[in-house]
């Protein structure tokens, strides 16, 4: 019964993949042809994990990569039939560096969408540097650890991240590590509604 | 009038919580191929809604744009009061 769990660092969803998952799973094979470092992050992570709500961005922090090695990744995703929904995928580089986030869907398709993001603070790189790996339909992406999804949702605070965070700590909550959560919790100034989460 | 509301927004808010929480309690009881299909026609369900409006980008771009500038607006009120 079941059919979620958390083995060894390891996420194992044995439903088959939903649209969002397949959008994920291909553009993370294209990343990782590239040697790409990236991690999926936020609500996706939440949905993977079962919760039943959908989102019309996924969204997918990348490690910094050079001008030559974004140009290189935008024609291939152009080829292998990707396309830009809010700005061309030639300006991929540009928007990444400066800071901005960049759409890539299907071709002809507005949402669902990836949202990518170069990493850009501790706790983008922490997500990347400590990424444990989902595997859902016999093949495997990188997500963010859960105890700082978890923590981050409640730094964000709308209802839709609290309950993302009841949802993950609730399903997850015997094989979470407690002094990551309680660091992260602290490091991110949410200490009282990791406490209410607890109760909850 | 301010409270009441949101007395009457918590309890939404609880209820809300409670649901999650029955969900989880749901996949964890049963297989998963009870419970993937629901939770995938949730989730395909929603963007085929999604996809049949015809919103743009750069409309759909906006709306997440000012959504963030709203709540950023309200995060630093919140830590001013």
């Amino acid at each position: 019964m079941g059919g979620i769990k958390l083995e060894d660092g390891t996420l194992l969803v044995e439903r088959q993949p939903n649209r969002l998952d397949e959008l994920a799973i291909s553009f993370s094979e294209i990343l990782t042809r590239f040697g790409i470092r990236h991690v999926y992050i936020a609500g996706y992570v939440s949905i993977l994990a079962g919760r039943a709500r959908s989102t019309e961005d996924v969204d997918v922090l990348i490690e910094e990569i050079d001008e030559k090695t974004a140009d290189r990744l935008a024609s291939t995703l152009d080829e292998e039939g990707f396309w830009g929904p809010a700005m061309p995928l030639s300006s991929l580089y540009e928007m990444l560096a400066n800071g901005d986030n960049i759409w890539v869907a299907p071709d002809d398709q507005i949402t669902p969408h990836l949202e990518v993001k170069f990493t850009r603070d501790a706790f983008d790189r922490a997500s990347l540097d400590n990424a444990i790996t989902a595997r859902i339909g016999g093949e495997e992406i990188p997500i963010g650890p859960l105890e700082l999804q978890i923590a981050y949702k409640l730094y964000l605070g709308a209802q839709k991240d609290v309950e993302d965070a009841v949802h993950l700590y609730t399903l997850f909550e015997e094989s979470l590590s407690v002094p990551r959560l309680e660091e992260w919790s602290r490091r991110l100034d949410v200490e009282p509604e990791y406490e209410r989460l607890k109760r909850a | 009038m301010r409270d009441a509301l949101d007395q009457k927004h918590e309890k939404d808010r609880e209820r809300r919580v409670e649901a999650v929480k029955r969900w989880v309690e749901y996949i964890q009881s049963k297989p998963p191929e009870t419970w993937g299909p629901q939770q995938n026609a949730v989730v395909n369900g929603q963007l085929d809604a999604a996809q049949a409006v015809d919103i743009s980008a750069s409309q759909r771009k906006h709306v997440k744009d000012i959504a963030n500038a709203i709540l950023t607006e309200r995060d630093h009120s919140d830590d001013e009061a």
